[in-house]
C-alpha cells in the first residue's frame, strides 16, 4: 500500500507543518500591530506574559502585558476559532453535498445572522439589552435560517441536495431582501451594519471566546467523529446505507452541526467569506479527500487563514483597519474561478 | 449445503410503486439461504427494483418483505450491512480516494480493525486489484471501476450478496471471472442473488433463475425449467433455439418480432402454407432452421429419436414423426406420417440416405406429387450417392420428376421457391397474407425474387 503510506506521510508532515505554522502565525500576530510597542518589546512582554502572568514587568511598557492579554489574544484566539469553525463547516458541507462547491453558509446562515445583526443595531429598544444582543439576534437569525431552509426542502420525509439548494438561495435572496431594506431606511447606521457584514474579530474578548470555543469545539468534534461516515456519504445516501450508514439522517445531523458551528462562529465575527469554501479544497489536494485527515488538517489551517488575514487587515492600513472579510474575498475570489476554471477541465 | 433450506428473504403480496407508477408485483418469493439464484427479464421488468427492494433501497407500497424472519424495515442500516453486501448498478465516487481506500470503505459495518487489512487485501487480489491498490479511483477505467466497487462490497464479509449487473463494464474475461467469484462465494455458503441481463451466462453459473416480466415472476427455477422458448418468447418477443451444454442449457436467438408481428406469425400459422420436410439423418437440420428463421412452421418426419434432424424439430417445436433407431418405421409411424403429408399443402424432401428402412415416406411423397401437390426434391448430393436401396430410391426420384416435382439444388433455394409460391397461392386470404408477408421479408432484411 505504497499511497496508502505516502499518504499517512504527507499526513504527517502537513500537520506538523500546520501547527508550527500555526505557531508563528500566533506570534506574529500578538507582536504586531498599532499600539506603540517594538517587535523587541511586544516579543519580550509576550514571554514575560506566560512566565509571570499579566503583571510581569521587564524591558518594555508595563501596559504591555495586559494589552496582550486582553485585547490582542483573544482577538488571536477567537480568529483561530472562527476560522476553524468556517471551514471544518465547509468542509462538512461539501462533504453532505458531495459537492466541493458547497459553503458553510450553504443553509442561508450567512442571509439569517445579518438580517439578527442588522435588527439588533437599528433597533435601538433591542440594541440596550446589552453588548451581547447583536450576536444572540444573529445567532437565532442564522438557525432560524438553516431551519426554514431545512423544512422548505422537505418532502415527505425526504430533503434532497437540489431542493437544499434551491430552497437555501430562495431564502438568503429573501432575507437579503430584507437586510437591504433595512439598511436603507435607517441611513444612520449603515456604516455600522455594513462593516458588521463584511466580518472581523475587532471587538473580540474572553467572554466571546468562551461563549463561542465550547459550541464550535462539540461541533468539531461531532463531526470528526463522523468522519467515517461522511467518506461513505461521498458515494452517495444509498450506498453509504448499504455500507451500513442511514444517510438520511446522518446528512442531516451533519448539517444542523455544521450550522450550528457556523453560526456560532458567525454572531461575533460578522460573514467572513470564502475561507469554508477554499480552505478545505485545499487541503484535500493536500491531504486527500478522507475526513479522518481532512477536518483536523482544515481546521488548522482555516485557523491560520483566519489569523494571517486579520492580522493583515488590522496592520496594513495601521491604525485604520480594513474589514477581514475583505482580505479573505479578495483571495477567496480568484480562487472561486480557478476552482470553476479547473473543474470545467476535469 | 447440507440441511434444509430455509429462506432468508420472504416476500408476500410485495408491490413497490415509484413516483406513483406501479413497477413490482404483486410479488410473492422465497429465496432460501445458500441459494444462487439469477434474477433476469427484460428492460423495466423489475429486476433492479426487485433488488432494491431486497436492500431496502425502495420501500414497498404494500405487502411484506422480511429478511431472515424479521421484517426488512425493522432492520437498522448497519446491522443489515452486516448481513447483506450489495453492488449497486448505478455508483459514483468522485473524490480521490485510492482503490485501496475505497474498498476499505466496505469494512465500515464490520467494526473489526484487526481483520480489516486482510479483509482489503484480500478482496483487492480476487477483483485482480491489487497492482491498481493506489491507483486513484477517478482515474480508473469503467471496468476497473465496477471490480473496485466488486472489492468494495467483498471486503464487507457478508453472508448474503446482491448484485445488480456486476458484469456491466466488464470485458469478457473479467465477466467470466467474476461469475467464477460468485460461484465459489456461493460455494462457501453465501447466498447470492444477482440480476444478469445475459441470459446465457445466468444459465451458465446459477443454480435457479428467476425470470421476471412486468413486475411479476414469469417463471421460476432450474435453468433448463426456466429457459423455455415459449416464455422467453412471451417474455422478451424474441424466438430462441435452446441448447444444451453439459447440463446446461444455452440458448440462441432466431428473431426478434413486434407483438403485431407476432399476431401476424400467429394468423399465418393458422391459416398460412403447411409444409411438410421428409428428413433424416441430419440431412434436413439446415433447411428446417431457414424455414424456420422465415416464419413458417413446417411439420416433420419420419426420424429416429437419436437423429439430429429430430433434434432440430424438437429444438424449433415442430411436429414431428419419430420412430424407435434402428429398425424398421412402425405401422403408426407411418400412418401419422401419411396424414401430416396428406395436410401439407406442399412437400420437401431432403437429401438423405435412403436404405430399404426409410423408403416408404419418399413413395408417400410420390403419391402426393402425383395427387397433384407440390413436391421439391433437394437434388445435392447426386441421389446415386444417397442410394443404399439398391437402386429403388434412385428410381422413386425418377418418378417423382415425373410426377411433377420440382427439383432445387440446396436449402436456400427450396426456401425461395417456397416463399415465391406462397405469394401466389389462391387458396388462402390474398391481402393479409401477402402484405404481412412482404413486411416480414422487409423486416428481416432478406431480399426475396419479384413474383
Amino acid at each position: 500500500m505504497v499511497a496508502g503510506t505516502r499518504r499517512r506521510r504527507v499526513y504527517r508532515l502537513a500537520m506538523a507543518a500546520l501547527v508550527a505554522a500555526l505557531i508563528a502565525a500566533v506570534i506574529t500576530a500578538a507582536v504586531v500591530g498599532a499600539a506603540g510597542l517594538s517587535l523587541g518589546e511586544a516579543f519580550r512582554a509576550l514571554i514575560a506574559l506566560f512566565a509571570h502572568g499579566p503583571d510581569a514587568t521587564g524591558d518594555f511598557p508595563d501596559w504591555a502585558p495586559a494589552l496582550l492579554l486582553n485585547l490582542r489574544l483573544p482577538r488571536i484566539v477567537l480568529a483561530l476559532i472562527a476560522g476553524a469553525a468556517l471551514s471544518t463547516s465547509g468542509a462538512a458541507f461539501q462533504g453532505v453535498f458531495r459537492n466541493p462547491l458547497a459553503e458553510p453558509y450553504l443553509l442561508g446562515v450567512s442571509a439569517g445572522a445579518a438580517l439578527g445583526a442588522t435588527i439588533a443595531i437599528i433597533w435601538k429598544p433591542i440594541g440596550s439589552l446589552g453588548v451581547y444582543t447583536l450576536p444572540i439576534l444573529a445567532f437565532v437569525g442564522a438557525v432560524l435560517a438553516a431551519f426554514l431552509v431545512y423544512r422548505l426542502a422537505t418532502f415527505s420525509g425526504r430533503t434532497g441536495s437540489a431542493a437544499l439548494l434551491l430552497a437555501g438561495v430562495a431564502v438568503g435572496s429573501t432575507l437579503t431582501a430584507i437586510t437591504s431594506f433595512l439598511m436603507v431606511a435607517t441611513e444612520r447606521d449603515l456604516h455600522t451594519v455594513v462593516v458588521w457584514l463584511m466580518g472581523g474579530v475587532t471587538t473580540a474578548t474572553w467572554m466571546k471566546v468562551y461563549i463561542t470555543l465550547p459550541i464550535v469545539g462539540a461541533g468539531f468534534l461531532y463531526m470528526f467523529l463522523m468522519s467515517r461516515r461522511m467518506n461513505l456519504l461521498l458515494m452517495g445516501e444509498e450506498r453509504a446505507r448499504e455500507l451500513g450508514v442511514d444517510g438520511q439522517r446522518t446528512r442531516r445531523h451533519l448539517m444542523v452541526v455544521a450550522s450550528l458551528t457556523t453560526a456560532a462562529a458567525v454572531a461575533f465575527t460578522g460573514l467572513v467569506g470564502f475561507i469554508g469554501l477554499m480552505v478545505p479544497h485545499i487541503m484535500r489536494l493536500v491531504v486527500g479527500p478522507d475526513h479522518r485527515r481532512l477536518l483536523p488538517a482544515t481546521a488548522l489551517f482555516g485557523a491560520f487563514l483566519l489569523l494571517m488575514a486579520d492580522t493583515i487587515a488590522r496592520t496594513a492600513l495601521a491604525p485604520a483597519e480594513i474589514p477581514v472579510g475583505i482580505i479573505t474575498a479578495a483571495a477567496g475570489g480568484p480562487f472561486f474561478l480557478y476552482l470553476l476554471r479547473s473543474r470545467r477541465g476535469a | 449445503m447440507a440441511g434444509t433450506p430455509s429462506p432468508i428473504y420472504t416476500a408476500r403480496a410485495l408491490e413497490v410503486e415509484l413516483g406513483g407508477k406501479h413497477v413490482l408485483g404483486p410479488l410473492d418469493l422465497e429465496i432460501e439461504a445458500g441459494s444462487f439464484l439469477g434474477v433476469l427479464g427484460p428492460n423495466g421488468s423489475g429486476k433492479t427494483t426487485l433488488l432494491r427492494a431486497l436492500t431496502r433501497g425502495v420501500a414497498q407500497s404494500s405487502g411484506s418483505l422480511s429478511f431472515d424472519g424479521r421484517p426488512l424495515e425493522s432492520y437498522r442500516a448497519l446491522d443489515l450491512a452486516r448481513q447483506v453486501g450489495v453492488v449497486p448498478q448505478q455508483f459514483s465516487l468522485d473524490f480521490n480516494f485510492t482503490v485501496a481506500e475505497m474498498v476499505a470503505m466496505g469494512r465500515y459495518a464490520q467494526r473489526d480493525e484487526a481483520a480489516d487489512g486482510e479483509a482489503v487485501a484480500a478482496a483487492l487480489r480476487t477483483t485482480g486489484l491489487t497492482a491498481l491498490a493506489d491507483r486513484l479511483v477517478t482515474e480508473l477505467s469503467g471496468g476497473e471501476r465496477q471490480r473496485a466497487l466488486i472489492a468494495q462490497t467483498l471486503a464487507q464479509r457478508t453472508p448474503t450478496l446482491l448484485l445488480d449487473e456486476p458484469l456491466n463494464n466488464l470485458d469478457l474475461n473479467h465477466q467470466l471471472e467474476t461469475m467464477q467469484l460468485m460461484r465459489s462465494l456461493h460455494e462457501e455458503g453465501r447466498t447470492i442473488v444477482v440480476v444478469l441481463h445475459d441470459l446465457n451466462m445466468a444459465a451458465q453459473y446459477c443454480d435457479e433463475l428467476l425470470l421476471l416480466d412486468r413486475g411479476t415472476v414469469a417463471a421460476r427455477g432450474k435453468p433448463e425449467e426456466v429457459l423455455d422458448p415459449r416464455v422467453i418468447l412471451e417474455v422478451f418477443r424474441v424466438r430462441v433455439a435452446v441448447h444444451r451444454q453439459g447440463q446446461r442449457p444455452y440458448i440462441t436467438p432466431l428473431w426478434s418480432r413486434s407483438r403485431e408481428d407476432l399476431r401476424e406469425q400467429e394468423f399465418r400459422q393458422g391459416q398460412g402454407l403447411r409444409i411438410h420436410v421428409i428428413a433424416g439423418g441430419g440431412a434436413a437440420s439446415e433447411l428446417l432452421e431457414e424455414l424456420v428463421m422465415q416464419g413458417f412452421t413446417p411439420t416433420v418426419g419420419i426420424v429416429s429419436v437419436f437423429d439430429s434432424d429430430y433434434a432440430a424439430a424438437q429444438r424449433y417445436e415442430l411436429e414431428v414423426v419419430s420412430a424407435p433407431p434402428f429398425q424398421a418405421f412402425p405401422e403408426e409411424a407411418l400412418d401419422q406420417h401419411a396424414g401430416l403429408v396428406r395436410r401439407a399443402q406442399m412437400i420437401i424432401v431432403a437429401p438423405i440416405f435412403f436404405g430399404p428402412g426409410n423408403l416408404e415416406p419418399l413413395r408417400e411423397a410420390l403419391r402426393a406429387a402425383r395427387s397433384g401437390k407440390t413436391v421439391f426434391v433437394i437434388k445435392e448430393p447426386a441421389i446415386e450417392r444417397r442410394d443404399l436401396s439398391g437402386g429403388e430410391a434412385t428410381s422413386l426420384i425418377a418418378e417423382l420428376a415425373s410426377a411433377g416435382a420440382r427439383f432445387v439444388s440446396g436449402a436456400a433455394e427450396a426456401v425461395e421457391l417456397v416463399q415465391t409460391h406462397q405469394g401466389g397461392q389462391s387458396d388462402r386470404p390474398q391481402s393479409g397474407g401477402t402484405s404481412g408477408h412482404r413486411r416480414f421479408t422487409d423486416e428481416s432484411g432478406r431480399s426475396r425474387p419479384a413474383q
